[in-house]
């Protein structure tokens, strides 16, 4: 039995793992608010809108019986992801669904008191908040106590991404409660300005902090509830109005000279034959590119997180992957600098290995870009792979492949064990080939191995 | 919301605002105040948003109705 290693901030209660369960304890402190939440009609309205994760009330010893008042046990997630792996879609309908949720939270007479995008999680490409301890009873004239919070963790970063560089929704990593709105105001251009959402609440927000926060004047003017419904309406108008289109180098992969298609269909059959014989529960898509094979295995039953380092790839999954309600988490991740463990004692945010290892691996069209594109030696490759796995359906693209060829033209060859044999003898430290078959007009091939080294 | 809107606002928050920049102490106050008065401003625009939706929607039932 353990405590949750991010839970800790609230005193309302927190989640704690028993016989691999995750069960949040309700504090009696909170009691009151919780009572107000099931009994209102709120809980069931946004479970209903799968707005807010369900959860039964369960006879579970509390982790600390002193202070509390009940043990829930919410639906069990699958894979938490954070806010700097997703993509910009994502974000953004994150956020949203932060508004909604304090928006109908207020029409039950209660506020949503914190607005982290730590909060969502994504289940079939569904924002989905999962803190049930974040409502509070509703006081006229209260201020929304999440509106700082919503404008560094969504605001802030969204407006970042689609006016400056999608890629620097990457400063969520450095700063734990969000894009400080000083350090957003001075790297946004000026042009920004003149958007009156952006003006208001990163801008003039930001000169606001850096002027108020040593005023004499403490808070407590009201703020009336239309004027509280005016700021997130606001907000949804700001959010709604941003947007960000990908142009990846690899959203054409797919359409590029690859694969004839008869290879390409041959590989998907062959892809989707390995996972019949495996059957996971869940697959890490390494490389997934926009998803055409994460689907696949989602297809089959498992829930599969998508990964790539490519911004657009993972836009255009992830919308996809919303399109087909696909049971597909697509992230953004650069497996040469995967996330790193963060926040409070390097503990609030797992890295991406921490929450693994996930039953299959597929690491398709990918080795070569590891091995020759980053000079990872092809043993380190198999490694992180079965840190990342049990099985693992792995394509190996030999040097004489287009591909390869234009990656080798602008580097020296210094790849000599890069052959189908050094390739085989590398993975068997880990991994015992169960079959391989040469993709059709290609000479790629693709393997089927089984976790653990042959005897 | 009109560029004119946003430069009212912007010299209504100018002036409301105490001139001498304090230290950097919180965030989370300076949001708090900020939000205040911000608030009035979002408030009075939802108001107008909101009967602008009235009138449209009235006329919308009247045009809708004489279809019929």
């Amino acid at each position: 039995m353990s405590r949750h290693p991010a839970s800790f901030r609230d005193p309302s209660g927190f989640l704690f793992w028993r016989d691999g369960v995750l069960y949040r304890q309700v504090n009696e402190s909170y009691a009151e608010d919780y009572e107000r939440l099931m009994s209102s009609g709120l809980y069931q309205a946004l479970t209903g809108e799968g707005l807010l994760i369900a959860h039964s009330e369960v006879e579970e010893e509390p982790y600390r019986p002193g202070t509390a008042h009940a043990v829930l046990r919410p639906d069990q997630l699958q894979f938490i992801s954070y806010p700097y792996e997703w993509s910009f879609d994502a974000l953004r309908d994150a956020a949203l669904c932060t508004l909604e949720v304090a928006e109908r939270a207020l029409e039950y007479g209660m506020n949503l008191k914190d607005a982290s995008a730590y909060n969502i999680q994504f289940v079939r490409g569904r924002p989905v908040f999962i803190d049930t301890l974040s409502f509070e009873k509703y006081e006229e004239g209260e201020p929304w106590p999440g509106y700082r919070q919503f404008c560094q963790h969504f605001l802030a970063p969204l407006a970042l991404m689609a006016r400056v560089d999608v890629q620097l929704n990457r400063l969520l990593m450095s700063d734990v409660d969000g894009v400080p709105l000083d350090l957003t105001s001075r790297v946004l251009p000026w042009r920004t300005k003149l958007s009156a959402g952006i003006l208001m609440h990163i801008h003039l927000h930001a000169s606001g902090q850096r002027r108020l926060s040593g005023s004499e004047t403490r808070p407590g003017r009201e703020v009336s509830e239309r004027s509280l419904r005016g700021l997130i309406d606001s907000l949804r108008s700001t959010v709604s109005g941003l947007r960000w289109e990908p142009e990846g180098q690899w959203r054409d992969y797919y359409r590029d000279s690859s694969y004839t298609e008869r290879g390409f269909s041959a590989k998907k059959d062959l892809v989707g034959r390995y996972l019949d014989r495996l059957e996971p529960g869940d697959v890490w898509d390494l490389g997934g590119n926009v998803g055409i094979f994460s689907r696949l295995a989602a297809g089959r039953g498992a829930h599969v997180v998508s990964l790539d380092a490519d911004p657009a790839c993972v836009q255009l999954n992830y919308r996809e992957t919303v399109k087909e309600e696909a049971n597909v988490l697509p992230l953004w991740a650069d497996l040469c600098n995967p996330s790193p463990a963060i926040g409070w004692a390097n503990e609030e945010r797992d890295s991406l290995l921490a929450r693994g290892p996930a039953d299959v691996v597929m690491a398709l069209a990918l080795v070569h870009h590891l091995a020759i594109g980053n000079n990872v030696p092809l043993e380190r490759v198999a490694a992180l792979f079965a840190r990342c796995g049990g099985d693992l359906i792995a394509e190996f693209v030999p040097k004489s492949d287009p591909q390869v060829q234009r990656m080798l033209a602008s580097r020296e060859d210094i790849f000599c064990e890069y052959t189908r044999e050094g390739f085989e003898k590398a993975f068997s430290d880990h991994f015992t080939v169960e079959d391989a078959e040469v993709i059709p007009d290609s000479e790629r091939v693709l393997y089927l191995f089984r976790e653990g080294s042959h005897p | 919301m009109r560029l004119t809107d946003v430069a009212v606002l912007a010299a209504v928050f100018v002036a409301v605002l105490p001139a001498t920049a304090h230290a950097y102490l919180d965030p989370g106050t300076g949001s708090q105040l900020f939000q205040v008065i911000l608030a009035v401003f979002v408030g009075g625009v939802f108001s107008i948003k909101v009967f602008w939706h009235r009138i449209v929607d009235y006329f919308r039932s009247l045009g809708s109705g004489s279809d019929e």
